[in-house]
């Protein structure tokens, strides 16, 4: 379908840039040929302004008008378009004024007829500088010029026209709003300079979120839980040779982590009020949403609330040598998991002490199966941020429990086939945030396990028989 | 004389091309600012042999050990979890054209002139406190339900056995691609230095099934260490393993400390990685020569404990055998045990098959995650039970009062996992009131396999492995966490 005010209107970048370089080197030749008329030696430039200035008046008319049918065609309103379109016809007025004026003057060289003339061009290059800068947010977007520029004059400009302030950096990442953290800066980058407060091209805004939420005028953008039928995911997705790829060509496009982001934003429903703490997190975004908003907390199996620095490298030395395997939990994270896969019941009560300098590290510990004795457990004692202990078939007993009794992190305690009776419970009242508890095969009987679980309502105990009818142990 | 005399294993005409002509330059501009890299320091993509790429998962992992038990053939999810009532009553009634909304169908039913509807003829009931459905061929598991997350609106892309198959465990149609195991294997390595980290344990409940291939356990393009060893039942749990009559240990040893020198050589000359992967599998097969009648060795297991897994338990190479096998080599930290159990196809005579199955599975399965759960293992293993895609709800061939089959059927079925990653007691996803299309939830097998390793820490988009000029993944460019399912 053709359209030729739209066409012509869409010249308007074409045709503005010409009479903005005659303009301006017409100014130039009038400073240098002022400057030379004042030493006595008139310069030959002189006879290039008045064509040079009458090319770019005639330029700049063809440029407004080609900016008045663009702006016709629909999503421009605000202030820096009205700003741009006045200073715009200003700048063709003025430099038509200006090439006049030069006429006159030079029929009738009296002081008002080139005091006239030099107040006109001296206009016309002021007004075309506010008019480019207008037409250049427009098109780029606010602060697009000085995003980049060194930090002294930044902070000039901050201190000449100071700006709200953004993110408050105290807040916990889990209590940021999803929408403002993370989505509205993108929106904000890429989007809005078009469909915004200043130009909304299509009827569509997204400045804001009842904007947004009412879509353009081919309907709405986003459809929640849906980003394939999502125009605002589906657009910026596409490969960038697409005719319907948002931002448009040769334009800046959404990087993969802010794609990613928009995707996930829309899966989860597009919420503009929740926070980061009231949806899931997708793995495939958990890494952009920290690097944006500093560390989450992890997901997945509970972890004391504490950062230990990284193992000691002599210790983790001692541990292996000791038949322990000592791998860290995930990439990034302090925290191990010790294991006796290899060791079997090489691991005696001595090579347990060995562990001590990698308390602040143990989370998982399994010593199931190995020689470890309630001396042993002494030492276990001592490990601070264990979370999950397996001490199943060992020979620790009733006494040796009472070392557990300071493991304020315990989970998990696997006690099955050991020789562990009601009175070995009775060390474990205090471990208020214990889940697991494994007792198969071991002496402890279910009036204890009841009392325990009374006291422990969060407590799961595991004893063989715990579901279904069966019989369990022998 | 060989002409194996350069190096061409290692290095692709595209890898020497594109490297070739920036190598030098790019060496010397790597070394100024990172001079580790000239002495020898750790290469990202090439891990020394025998140490998993990933020095530690990519987040804290939910679980550490994963038993899969595949029910090859595809189980009937209609006469097993997903209750229909309505398909019981409109039995016999032709499936609407508005639920097919003509999609494919097999080759095998396409070209039948009606598609009557086929309610299941066994009983529902809701079990356990949690109230899943469960019907009367699964007795065992109904008391179990408690533990088990259900995920009734899994759905793939294939429509025939093979496909299938290799879909779910490899994330392809074409086989060639490695196998899940295949993948934790290079990724987290082995956890016990005397076992394979990837076992295969195969089992069939009748005869005349659907065959499997050794590429669904296969490691694909990865270095062939990480591929499943499959178990057997008999003498030699893995084949070829044992010293032949006169050689003894000692002479063995020596046998492969000169083949590894001759070896070692060879990877100088020739610098074929596959070499490495070779001499891995010798020394690994070495100390498997005592660990494997080790453990396979079910003397020491109390008779209390045999029969929680049914009469079957004490006939190797049965499915209740490798149930409790899986348990041992789950004790053992083996880290992906894959049990294969042939025999769910049923075309025709369901009634009558499906109940033999449901007899070879329901007890042993059951036990495995008692016998898990009381030894704490369940809680950071990860048990599935499910086939390669579901049943259609219509009868292939003709329905009778008591007999009626089921063709294949990729739109929905059912799968459930138990242990600490997922939720327990828990059902996901809905189908239509007639069982033909998923309403709520769906899950795609990419999606399964993305959480499967969520589960195990690992993010499903950074376990890749370049070859052939193109960054390969389990879930493709697919796939996504089901959050709802994680504990």
């Amino acid at each position: 379908m053709s359209d030729l005010p739209v066409f012509l209107g869409r010249l308007h970048p074409v045709l503005v840039h010409l009479p903005i370089g005659l303009l301006v080197a017409a100014g130039c030749f009038q400073a240098w040929v002022s400057w030379r008329r004042r030493k006595g030696a008139p310069s030959a430039l002189d006879a290039a302004i008045g064509p040079l200035l009458w090319l770019a008046a005639l330029g700049a008319v063809a440029a407004a008008a080609a900016g008045y049918l663009l702006a016709t065609s629909g999503g421009y309103a605000g202030g820096v378009y009205d700003r741009h379109q006045w200073l715009g016809l200003g700048v063709a007025a003025f430099t038509l004024g200006a090439a006049s004026a030069r006429v006159h003057a030079s029929h009738r060289p009296d002081r008002n007829a080139r005091v006239t003339y030099a107040v006109l061009l001296i206009s016309s290059l002021a007004l075309m500088v506010g008019a480019a800068h207008a037409g250049a947010t427009l098109t780029h977007g606010e602060g697009y010029l000085t995003e980049h520029a060194p930090s002294t004059l930044k902070a000039l400009i901050a201190f000449l026209a100071p700006e709200p302030p953004v993110l408050d950096a105290t807040v916990p990442p889990e209590q940021a709003v999803v929408f403002d953290a993370l989505v509205e800066p993108i929106l904000e980058s890429r989007c809005v300079s078009c469909h915004g407060a200043e130009r909304s091209e299509s009827g569509l805004r997204l400045d804001d979120p009842q904007r947004i939420g009412a879509g353009g005028d081919h309907g709405a953008v986003v459809t929640p839980e849906r980003p394939a039928s999502s125009e605002l995911w589906r657009r910026v997705s596409l490969p960038p040779s697409h005719p319907d790829v948002m931002p448009p060509r040769g334009r800046p496009s959404v990087t993969a982590a802010e794609g990613a982001l928009l995707r996930w934003w829309i899966v989860e429903g597009a919420p503009f009020e929740k926070t980061l703490g009231e949806v899931e997190v997708a793995p495939d975004v958990r890494s952009i949403v920290e690097a944006i908003l500093g560390p989450l907390p992890p997901g997945g199996p509970t972890l004391p609330p504490v950062s230990p620095d990284a193992p000691d490298p002599g210790a983790l030395a001692a541990a292996e040598a000791a038949g322990f395997s000592v791998k860290p939990i995930a990439d990034g994270v302090a925290f191990v998991l010790v294991q006796t896969t290899n060791a079997g019941d090489a691991i005696e009560d001595a090579e347990v002490a060995a562990l001590a300098p990698l308390a602040p590290q143990i989370v998982w510990l399994d010593l199931g199966g190995t020689a470890v004795t309630d001396a042993g457990l002494e030492s276990v004692g001592r490990l601070a941020h264990v979370v999950r202990l397996d001490l199943s078939r060992t020979a620790v007993s009733d006494a040796g429990l009472a070392h557990l009794a300071d493991l304020a992190y315990l989970e998990s305690l696997n006690l099955y086939g050991t020789a562990v009776s009601d009175a070995g419970l009775e060390h474990l009242e205090l471990l208020s945030r214990l889940r697991w508890l494994y007792l198969w095969q071991t002496e402890a009987t279910p009036a204890a396990i009841e009392r325990l679980s009374a006291l422990l309502p969060e407590l799961e105990v595991v004893a063989g028989g715990s579901f279904g009818e069966e019989p369990t142990s022998p | 004389m060989s002409n194996h005399d350069d190096s061409g294993f290692c290095c692709d005409r595209r890898r020497f091309l594109s490297t070739g002509s920036l190598g030098l330059g790019a060496a010397a501009l790597a070394s100024l600012l990172d001079p580790r890299l000239l002495q020898g320091g750790e290469a990202k993509t090439a891990p020394a042999n025998g140490r998993p790429v990933l020095a530690a998962p990519h987040t804290p992992p939910r679980v550490r050990r994963v038993i899969y038990l595949f029910q090859s053939g595809a189980p009937s999810q209609l006469d097993l979890f997903d209750h229909k009532p309505l398909l019981q009553t409109m039995n016999g009634e032709e499936l609407p054209a508005s639920v097919r909304m003509g999609q494919r169908l097999t080759g095998m039913t396409a070209y039948q002139k009606s598609f009557p509807l086929a309610g299941s003829q066994f009983e529902f009931a809701r079990h356990g406190a949690s109230g899943a459905w469960v019907s009367e061929l699964l007795p065992h598991t109904a008391k179990i339900v408690d533990e088990l997350c259900f995920v009734r609106s899994m759905h793939t892309e294939a429509i025939n056995h093979d496909p299938a198959v290799t879909f779910v465990q490899t994330g392809s149609q074409q086989g060639g691609r490695p196998s899940i195991g295949a993948w934790l294997s290079y990724g987290l390595g082995s956890e016990n230095e005397n076992l394979p980290g990837f076992i295969v344990l195969l089992s069939r409940g009748r005869s005349g099934d659907q065959p499997l291939y050794s590429w669904l356990w296969g490691s694909g393009f990865l270095p062939s260490q990480h591929q499943g060893v499959p178990f057997r039942s008999g003498k030699d749990g893995v084949l070829y393993l044992s010293d032949p009559e006169g050689l003894d240990r000692s002479g063995r040893r020596r046998m492969l400390d000169t083949l590894r020198t001759m070896e070692e050589k060879q990877r100088e000359r020739v610098g074929d990685p596959e070499i490495d992967a070779r001499i891995a599998q010798y020394e690994m097969a070495f100390r498997m020569q005592t660990a494997v009648p080790e453990v396979t060795d079910l003397s020491d297991e109390p008779d209390s404990v045999i029969d929680m897994y049914g009469p079957e338990a004490r006939v190797p190479g049965s499915f209740a055998a490798n149930c409790l096998l899986a348990r041992r080599l789950a004790e053992r930290d083996v880290r992906f045990i894959q049990l294969y159990h042939q025999g769910w196809d049923q075309h025709g005579n369901l009634p009558k098959d499906i109940r033999i199955m449901a007899r070879s599975v329901d007890q042993p399965t059951a036990a495995l995650v008692r016998d898990l759960r009381r030894r704490g293992l369940l809680e950071d293993t990860l048990v599935i039970w499910g086939g390669e895609f579901g049943r259609t709800n219509y009868s292939q061939g003709k329905l009778t009062k008591d007999d009626y089959g089921r063709d294949h059927h990729p739109r929905c079925f059912t799968i459930w996992m138990a242990g600490g990653g997922v939720k327990k007691g828990f059902t996901y996803g809905e189908t239509d009131d007639l069982g033909y299309n998923i309403v709520r939830d769906p899950v795609h097998v990419h999606d399964f396999q993305a959480t499967l390793l969520h589960m195990l820490g690992i993010d499903h988009e950074r376990l890749v492995f370049k070859h052939q000029g193109r960054r390969y993944r389990l879930t493709d460019v697919h796939g996504r966490v089901v959050p709802d399912l994680l504990a």
